[in-house]
């Protein structure tokens, strides 16, 4: 469904993207793993087009953008058949949770108003939130916030979902919860592929089809999550699991 | 004649004359302020009782009324004061009472300013000086004040470029600085545009002269100025990357 | 001192308030038009207008505010006949209304200000916010508008009551051009007895009671709109 080649950025000569191959199938779910400044955010926010890489292309359904020339018109389609789910919630600060969910339908998908609040009132449902709908989200936990987030990507209906770190920010108590929303909504999907950039390798283990390994802005290894996480054969990826206490 | 550029030149020398009145204005109310701003900011950040309300209050009717009329209620007011002192006012020359004017203003605005730095630094700096064994001041001495001088710097800039700019106030008080003068010979030649745009250019040269000092010491970087908003952190990202997708 | 004469001056300057407030309000406004524009313009850099700005900002704030006064007063006395004579009317300075000229020169004031006030706060915006939006699929100009400027423009509150404080003090030279206002009433009031002292007292405290009411409503405007603000949202 979307292809990635030979995706490259580099910021003042230090090289983050480094010449990326990567696809996912429809249907898909992928885990990005990788130590800290790898370039697995970057790399998701190429796929999102909130970076304009240096180079490379991305085929998004047929739709194929050569980096660094894009036009606008191809953005916006990408962008609304993708959603994503950030590190930092990153809800809009002026909007009620209920607005943050429909603001995208209603202003980006130009879908009609009822039909937006009927979607909106059905997702806050689901993730348990419906009493703070008119809450600010200056009023909210992290956890909540976070569900909002996860929400306003759901609602736009998108076939890619991408999370950056979707737990790194929350309190350790409440990333459970928030695992199991995501796991969850991988359950019950329909025919959305998800990537998931992550540092929680169980989870990672239990909701992907296929693990990605990158270090220093490249793709070191990938495969199933048993081969990459149960038996990994490079040295590297060894050392990574070792340091985070995996297994 | 409306406008002859002859006299640009003709009047410049006449009026550049007076600039070591506009000068002296800003840097002795430059000075003075600063420590009597100090002073207050003391009071208030220590909060010591009735000094503290009183700081306030003075602060608040210096930033609440216009500086004309600052400049005029110390210009009648303080020979009462002076008086009372035991000064003969008869001694004292027009551009001191300025110079008080002009100091108490600042007091107000700079006390605000080094409240403000020293409040905006977090807490934990002073544990930590205490914690190895630091006393208090020792702590301002050596960890607070250098921080918060950086941190205002450039409000301070703004304020004495404001002060450069309130200084032709004193014009009323038929003091001669650039503004008196530039008055003075323009109505004497008729040649009035000529003066003031003379006057101008002397006071855009001095606010770049002045920040350009800031820069020169290391005390501002470059245009940076409602520094208190203008902080943006940097992500791992490009951040430029939703201006170049346009 | 003088109380009786004191308080027969403040009845005369609160008489004239709202002359003051016209000339702070009127060109607040003005400001927050352009102040608007040149921030966008700024914002987005765009190519040689954005330069301009910049230095016409900082070389017109480094102008006093009387000189400015006085030169307008200076241009239009001088032009507004010519300029009449061009387009066909007969435009007579002593019929014109001096208050422009004041409004005039304040709004370039406030224009500055407001730009920079307004250019530091779309700064301040995270820029996780233009991210969440362009994920959902919002353009520049959705993001801008619907999610961008309502945040910049409520951090802006407090900022815009010390711009209008500045106006309303400021708006006190307007002597230099023949408007009577606030200042000025109270001095022609003091022409009679020369109790001058009286006189600026009483200014003082009405513009004092004035500019503090001005303060207070913004910072409690920007309590209430900071309340939908995060502080760890990034």
């Amino acid at each position: 469904m979307i292809e990635v080649r030979n995706l490259s950025q580099s910021i003042s000569k230090h090289k983050i993207l480094d010449n990326i191959d990567f696809s996912v199938a429809k249907g898909e779910v992928v885990s990005i793993i990788g130590p800290s400044g790898a370039g697995k955010t970057t790399f998701l926010r190429c796929i999102n087009l909130l970076n304009t890489p240096d180079q490379g292309v991305i085929d998004f359904n047929g739709k194929v953008i050569n980096f660094p020339r894009v036009k606008m018109k191809d953005v916006l389609e990408i962008r609304r058949k993708t959603a994503m789910v950030f590190q930092q919630y990153a809800l809009f600060r002026n909007k009620t949770a209920f607005q943050n969910i429909t603001e995208g339908l209603v202003v980006a998908r130009k879908i009609d108003k009822e039909r937006a609040n009927e979607i909106a009132e059905n997702l806050l449902k689901k993730v348990g939130l419906y009493e703070k709908r008119n809450a600010y989200p200056a009023e909210l936990s992290g956890g909540q916030q976070q569900r909002i987030g996860i929400s306003r990507a759901l609602a736009l209906d998108p076939e890619l979902i991408l999370f950056d770190e979707p737990t790194s920010a929350l309190d350790p108590e409440l990333v459970g919860d928030t695992l199991e929303l995501i796991k969850n909504v991988a359950a019950t999907r329909v025919k959305q592929a998800m990537i998931v950039v992550t540092h929680e390798m169980q989870f990672a283990h239990d909701v992907s089809d296929r693990i990605v390994f990158m270090e220093n802005g490249a793709i070191l290894d990938e495969g199933t999550p048993r081969q990459i996480l149960e038996n990994p054969q490079n040295p590297r990826i060894q050392n990574f699991l070792k340091s985070v206490r995996y297994n | 004649m409306f406008f002859d550029i002859k006299y640009l030149y003709e009047l410049f020398p006449q009026i550049i004359s007076s600039l070591p009145i506009t000068l002296s204005i800003v840097v002795v109310s430059t000075i003075g302020g600063l420590i009597l701003g100090l002073i207050i900011a003391y009071f208030r950040i220590e909060r010591i009782p009735l000094l503290n309300w009183l700081g306030a209050l003075y602060v608040s009717f210096v930033q609440g009324t216009p500086i004309i009329v600052q400049l005029f209620v110390v210009y009648y007011g303080a020979p009462a004061v002076l008086d009372l002192a035991g000064i003969n006012v008869a001694d004292v020359s027009k551009i001191s009472f300025m110079f008080i004017a002009y100091g108490l203003n600042s007091a107000a605005y700079f006390s605000e300013i080094i409240r403000a730095a020293i409040n905006d630094i977090p807490k934990t700096q002073f544990d930590a000086a205490y914690s190895v064994g630091m006393n208090k001041y020792q702590a301002y001495r050596k960890i607070i004040i250098p921080q918060a001088t950086k941190a205002m710097a450039p409000n301070v800039e703004v304020s004495v470029v404001s002060l450069l700019q309130n200084s032709s106030l004193a014009t009323y008080l038929g003091i001669m600085d650039i503004m008196g003068k530039s008055q003075l010979v323009g109505t004497n030649t008729g040649h009035q545009m000529e003066a003031y745009i003379d006057a101008m250019v002397i006071f855009m040269v001095l606010s770049l002269a002045v920040h350009y000092l800031f820069r020169y010491f290391g005390l501002t970087k470059r245009h940076i100025k409602f520094r208190l908003y203008n902080v943006r952190p940097l992500a791992e990202t490009n951040e430029l990357s939703f201006k170049k997708v346009k | 001192m003088d109380v009786t004469f004191l308080i027969t001056c403040i009845k005369v300057a609160v008489k004239y308030v709202p002359i003051t407030l016209y000339l702070g309000l009127t060109s607040f406004f003005i400001g927050l038009i352009f102040g608007i524009i040149i921030a966008l313009v700024r914002f987005f850099k765009v190519q040689f207008i954005s330069t301009f700005f910049k230095w016409t900002i900082s070389l017109s704030n480094s102008i006093p505010l009387l000189l400015t006064l006085t030169v307008f007063y200076l241009v239009v006395s001088d032009a507004l006949h010519p300029l009449g004579n061009i387009v066909g009317a007969n435009w007579q300075f002593k019929f014109f209304d001096r208050k422009w000229i004041a409004i005039f020169a304040l709004s370039i004031f406030s224009t500055n200000y407001v730009a920079e006030a307004i250019r530091s706060a779309l700064n301040a915006v995270p820029q996780s916010q233009w991210d969440a939006a362009y994920s959902v699929g919002l353009t520049t100009k959705q993001t801008l508008f619907g999610i961008i400027m309502p945040q910049a423009l409520r951090s802006s509150i407090p900022l815009f009551g010390n711009i209008l404080t500045s106006l309303i003090k400021g708006s006190s030279l307007v002597s230099a051009v023949s408007v009577v206002d606030l200042l000025n009433s109270v001095m022609i009031k003091a022409q009679v007895n020369y109790e001058y002292f009286e006189a600026y007292l009483a200014a003082a405290i009405v513009y004092w009671v004035l500019c503090t009411v001005i303060t207070f409503a913004s910072r409690f405007l920007g309590i209430i709109s900071s309340k939908q603000r995060r502080i760890f949202s990034d």
